[in-house]
């Protein structure tokens, strides 16, 4: 007779105790917090919450990063107590930053752009023409690759005068001759230009059907004929350009933030798992004695998320800035990235003292970055990546006025990226770069103190 | 509108830590939580347990209409493989006079027949008790087909099939305990081959379900106590993905 054990063991009381400090902790602050008069005053906030979001969303979207620092300050006062609780959010609001607006289906949606490009041996400003007339047909983008490929082994067999293909070009009044030291696109344009003269219309079915296969030729010749390359390829997008042009820049940022997309899932459930339940589970335990609280936390979570954008935008700011905004704004700014547990930015050089913060935070000396706290920069290289994170210092921002007009972008959701329009624009590139430094600075550990109030439980399994 | 993250878990590796995420992140004390996953686990074993077991122990399951596992223990489909490896052993033991008119001629027909005489008179209980002692110790009879009268070659394979699912019944105590339901052809079974002790000590809970058996794969239920075990941390981590996608989507991080 043998046994087959099943076992689990469970022991709650580290992370109950764990609970249970985090709930008297948030009584100790809700009684500190009622002392100092900061309940009122968050209630006040709670109250005013809808105009200040809404204010701070515009404000962001807008790229009045002066105007929505004036905002964050007068709530980072309030936000002050709850700051311990909610540290080390910032790498996570600064990935929602970046994950927000679409950015990231934008990027994806250039990288596929490209590979269709080259695929279908085309230069992306040509594929915008292609993919609006082709689309006229009912042809998908996808389908260029498959359309060129037959393409190209038609035009191999041009040189043989007794292949099908030779036949029916030269019905249409085209030859081998016609497409020497021509480019794809340009005998695509050639093509379409001879069936729209060739009179007979049997003739140029035909030979629709032998350049572009039996499937498709018909689509794409009456597609072809009717098309006006002139016009259409006036109103590519500048972005077609880019992308054509940054298209290995667009690849490399994202393997770059592949690679930390591991890290930054891990964060995210880190927060979801480490804090925000925690903030969840006392607050709903401590309902009943402070409802206030939760509604506050309510609140937070929503300006935590407008706070962050910011506070991911401004991380790099420039030195303009810094002659922009005042010492209370500054003061905000300051809290702001304390709140987000970064260091203050080097370019903020108007720093207040320690007992000028307008919040309940004091700023730190400047030290700047460290090489040290670049770990994914170090293993990239002297050279880093696709930003050169190896020198550690402020990002040089070479166009500042361009930060504002993409934040317009990024607080404008995702617009997509379809084959109307492009919206990938140069500046978003330049403030993704940013992001990607910022990302990479911040390192995914900044919750770490918060994993300390949960004990273990165990399991074991025995046959 | 976009989507702002993808919900995703990384990092999570034990069960255990997935029982705290799970604690955090839903409404249910954990009391509730490891009892409620130890019940899974214990689902899991029924599934893993003889008859069921699938290949290589890997869990008979029923799949919807998508083919994916829908977590509910595909009793009938245990006991039907079972059944198949039952006929398959009574065949190998036994050969009645109808198959040897078919497989069998001239003088090993004759042979088989002159054999069949000593067991003309043999009872079918004397037959079964015949079978169980020719068993090796896997169970499986000796290859050899002897003789044997039709009628007594039956009641061998409904005796054999009245007794399945008597392993499986190790785990009916705790079934009993959590309120998972078994088919009658194991809950019919006593709970005397099996054993739960529970114990509640406020915030430490200690469950412990024992299954035994005298059946010599039982070493493979070792194994398949571990594959239970990350049955369960699959679902948990289906239901801690649903969860946090609810939360994230309450706190505006997802929008769909």
């Amino acid at each position: 007779m043998s046994d087959v054990t099943l076992s689990l063991g469970v022991d709650a009381s580290q992370m109950e105790s764990g609970l249970g400090k985090a709930k008297s902790a948030l009584k100790g602050l809700e009684a500190q917090a009622n002392q100092k008069g900061i309940f009122e005053r968050l209630n006040n906030d709670v109250k005013n919450l809808g105009g200040t979001f809404s204010t701070l969303k515009d404000q962001i979207a807008g790229g009045n990063i002066v105007g929505a620092l004036a905002t964050v300050s007068k709530s980072a006062g309030a936000m002050g107590p709850l700051a311990p609780i909610l540290g080390g959010v910032g790498v996570a609001m600064a990935g929602v930053a970046v994950a927000a607006g679409g950015m990231w289906s934008a990027m994806s949606r250039a990288k596929e752009m490209r590979n269709t490009a080259e695929q279908s041996g085309l230069l992306v400003t040509e594929l915008f023409p292609l993919q609006k007339i082709f689309a006229q047909v009912g042809l998908e983008a996808e389908q260029i690759p498959l359309v060129m490929t037959q393409l190209r082994g038609s035009l191999e067999t041009l040189g043989d005068p007794a292949s099908k293909a030779s036949k029916a070009f030269e019905k249409i009044g085209l030859s081998a001759e016609s497409f020497k030291g021509k480019t794809y696109y340009e005998a695509l344009k050639l093509i379409g230009g001879a069936l729209s003269s060739t009179k007979d219309k049997t003739d140029a079915l035909n030979a629709a059907t032998e350049a572009f296969g039996a499937r498709k030729g018909t689509k794409v010749g009456q597609a072809l004929a009717g098309a006006d390359f002139a016009k259409l390829e006036a109103k590519t997008p500048e972005s077609a350009k880019i992308i054509q042009e940054q298209g290995d820049v667009f690849q490399r940022f994202q393997i770059a933030i592949g690679k930390l997309k591991p890290s930054l899932d891990s964060f995210f459930i880190g927060m979801a798992k480490e804090i925000v339940p925690s903030l969840e589970s006392a607050a709903s335990k401590i309902e009943s004695s402070s409802s206030k609280l939760t509604k506050a936390g309510e609140a937070l979570a929503i300006l935590l998320k407008e706070a962050g954008k910011l506070a991911a935008i401004t991380y790099y700011a420039p030195k303009e800035l810094d002659k922009k905004i005042n010492a209370t704004e500054r003061g905000g700014l300051l809290s702001l990235f304390k709140l987000f547990g970064m260091e203050p930015n080097k370019n903020l050089v108007n720093l207040p003292s320690q007992n000028e913060g307008p919040g309940y935070f004091y700023p730190q000396a400047n030290e700047g970055p460290q090489s040290a706290n670049y770990p994914l920069a170090s293993e990239a290289g002297p050279k880093g990546g696709m930003v050169n994170t190896g020198e550690a210092k402020a990002l040089k921002i070479e166009r500042p006025e361009l930060i504002s007009a993409s934040l317009a972008k990024l607080g404008g959701g995702a617009s997509g990226m379809g084959t109307e329009s492009l919206n990938v624009q140069r500046e978003q590139l330049s403030v993704m770069q940013q992001m990607l430094t910022a990302l990479r600075a911040s390192g995914p550990n900044s919750a770490a103190p918060m994993i300390d109030i949960y004990g273990n439980s165990s399991i074991a399994v025995t046959a | 509108m976009a989507k702002f993250i993808e919900t995703n878990i990384q990092g999570l590796e034990t069960f255990s830590d997935y029982l705290n995420a799970i604690y955090l992140t839903g409404k249910r004390s954990m009391k509730e939580q490891a009892f409620t996953h130890f019940k899974g686990v214990v689902r899991n074993m029924y599934a893993i347990t003889f008859p069921m077991g699938g290949k290589k122990r890997s869990g008979s399951f029923k799949f919807n209409q998508d083919g994916e596992r829908t977590g509910s223990v595909d009793f009938p489909g245990g006991k039907k493989a079972g059944q198949i490896v039952i006929g398959r052993d009574v065949n190998n033991a036994f050969m009645t006079p109808k198959e040897a008119k078919l497989v069998l001629s001239g003088e090993r027909l004759g042979a088989y027949y002159r054999a069949l005489e000593q067991y003309r008179n043999e009872s079918p209980e004397a037959t079964f008790a015949w079978y169980l002692q020719t068993r090796n110790k896997y169970k499986h009879p000796k290859p050899g087909r002897r003789p044997v009268k039709a009628m007594n070659k039956m009641f061998v394979y409904r005796q054999l099939i009245e007794r399945q699912g008597f392993v499986a019944s190790g785990w009916n105590k705790a079934a009993a305990y959590f309120g998972i339901s078994v088919p009658s052809w194991i809950a019919k079974y006593s709970t005397s081959n099996g054993s739960l002790a529970v114990q509640d000590q406020g915030n430490v809970y200690k469950l412990q379900a024992i299954c035994s058996t005298q059946h010599p794969n039982a070493a493979e239920l070792q194994a398949g106590a571990d594959v239970a075990m990350n049955m369960q941390k699959q679902n948990m981590k289906r239901i801690l993905l649903n969860l946090l996608k609810k939360q994230n989507k309450r706190r505006g991080f997802i929008s769909k």
